[in-house]
């Protein structure tokens, strides 16, 4: 009995020791920003790794969950008469929720995990501590570069998606299903609002790609130095990112989208 | 990693899809390029008894076409009445100043949205005026609630007429009665209505008699669920309609 008690706390207070860890990591990472304005090219090549390698991925699963939606939509929709909505179904559930959902999901699986394996490895073959061994602090010089570049990549890459899986449901819906295009796109603009859909699912990408790259850069950074931690660093990455992002999709939609 | 120009190059226009892809979202799926600059247009004010469920941005339509949108709605502890503001847009500025406005309802149980309705004045509404002819949005539940009313009422003063009337009703009962007799001799083809006449005459009058009793009351009730304002609104509208469409015959 004591001993659960004992464990209990051993956990506790290794989650807030944890948790403490990775708000000064991250502050740390934050007033690298100074640096990376004086050499930008830290940023671009990582936006390179991080941004434009994922750009295939997002816009091949855009389309397809464009196509999707406007084939199970239709199904629906047809039912009630109202295929004229199939333009607004689609947009709306992309915009303000697939869009930036399943890109981070996607981004955490295809960026998040290579950026901690990528830490972990630097950890374990000990290249961090050679670069403070040479006064160049690592927080700085590595991981604000990569925060930074996956949190700009993040709504890029849902604008993407979201544009792509608008086209995909267009291709669907008007040219394989015989909606009619105009109130597919008119139904869309009308029913579709700037500031309260459009920017809303914008500032979720944005804070899901901090909050995808930040546990990723964390983890990677906290890895115990071994091939077995390194591994065991970029599942927990993902693993906790997917329950991050889908947490704070819920807090989001209810602060934004709640009236 | 070492950055070259392929690098950079791709970065860039990862970028600039980027950045499409986001003005295709705002321009194409939500249409921004509706939302005008408020460069120009202006400002009406107008008072409701009850703005149902009207919200910021609802559109502003004449004719079924959208002038402008609301702006806001706050409460007047003056009159304890809605105060609504609308934007109108640059492009009508030539709104009657007898124009009245109404809330109403897209569809069913669509959304609420006001419509104008213009007057026949040749004063243009400016900038900071306010519609004088307003009409509340209907809420559905005190329809309801008021047609069920009406219906006890009525089924309670059935009950009512059946017992307690009868006796007031003996008059017209023998007028009705000597008036049916006058007819039956007038008409020799029915030679049966004198025979039954005694009853359906009688429960003509009845009829007659509930008709007169419930009319004043419907009327009533009426006069009462619109507000005392609205009541001379369509009138006043109408008649300025004509005087408009007359003097347009005129011209």
């Amino acid at each position: 009995m004591v001993t659960l008690f004992q464990k209990l706390g051993q956990e506790t207070l290794k989650g807030v020791g944890k948790l403490g860890r990775a708000m000064v990591f991250i502050t740390h990472a934050l007033t690298g920003a100074a640096d990376l304005i004086r050499r930008p090219g830290l940023l671009v090549a990582q936006l390179y790794s991080i941004g434009v390698l994922s750009v295939l991925l997002i816009a091949i699963s855009g389309l397809f969950v464009g196509m999707v939606l406007a084939l199970q939509g239709f199904n629906v929709l047809s039912d009630f008469g109202a295929e004229e909505s199939l333009g607004v179904m689609v947009a709306a559930s992309l915009v303000r929720e697939l869009g930036p959902v399943v890109t981070a999901l996607l981004f955490a699986g295809r960026a998040g995990s290579a950026l901690t394996a990528e830490i972990g490895l630097m950890k374990a073959t000990e290249q961090l501590s050679g670069m403070e061994m040479m006064a160049v602090d690592p927080v700085k010089r590595i991981i604000a570069p990569r925060l930074f570049a996956g949190t700009l990549s993040m709504p890029l890459l849902a604008a993407l998606f979201t544009a792509v899986g608008v086209l995909g449901g267009y291709f669907v819906g008007v040219g394989l299903l015989g909606v009619d295009q105009g109130p597919f796109w008119s139904q869309m603009q009308s029913q579709i609002d700037f500031w309260d859909d459009s920017v809303n699912g914008f500032i979720k990408s944005i804070v899901f790609g901090a909050v995808v790259t930040g546990i990723a850069v964390f983890e990677g950074y906290d890895a115990i130095p071994t091939a077995e931690g390194v591994s065991r660093a970029t599942t927990r990455s993902v693993v906790y990112s997917a329950f991050a992002i889908l947490g704070s999709d819920f807090v989001l939609t209810a602060l934004m989208f709640g009236d | 990693m070492q950055v070259t120009r392929t690098t950079e190059i791709w970065v860039g226009a990862f970028v600039a899809l980027g950045l499409v892809a986001l003005f295709f979202v705002s321009m194409q799926v939500s249409n921004l390029g509706d939302f005008k600059s408020t460069r120009g247009s202006y400002v009406l004010k107008a008072h409701f008894g009850n703005v149902g469920g009207l919200k910021v941005r609802a559109p502003v339509s004449m004719a079924g076409v959208t002038l402008g949108r609301v702006e806001k709605i706050t409460f007047d502890t003056g009159r304890y009445e809605a105060l609504v503001e609308m934007r109108i847009e640059p492009s009508y500025k030539q709104l009657p100043e007898d124009t009245s406005a109404s809330i109403l309802t897209a569809g069913l149980l669509g959304e609420q949205y006001i419509g104008l309705s213009a007057g026949g004045s040749d004063d243009y509404l400016k900038d900071g005026d306010e519609i004088e002819l307003t009409q509340s949005a209907v809420i559905l539940e005190q329809l309801i609630s008021k047609l069920m009313f009406n219906k006890a009422e009525e089924g309670k003063t059935d009950t009512k007429k059946a017992s307690h009337d009868a006796p007031a009703l003996t008059t017209p009962v023998t007028s009705s009665t000597a008036k049916a007799a006058q007819a039956s001799e007038m008409a020799p083809v029915a030679p049966v209505v004198p025979e039954g006449s005694a009853t359906p005459p009688a429960a003509k009058a009845e009829d007659v008699g509930g008709q007169k009793k419930i009319k004043p009351r419907s009327g009533r009730v009426t006069h009462k669920s619109a507000a005392p304002k609205q009541t001379p609104a369509p009138e006043h509208h109408s008649t300025a309609r004509d005087g408009h469409a007359t003097k347009k015959k005129a011209h």
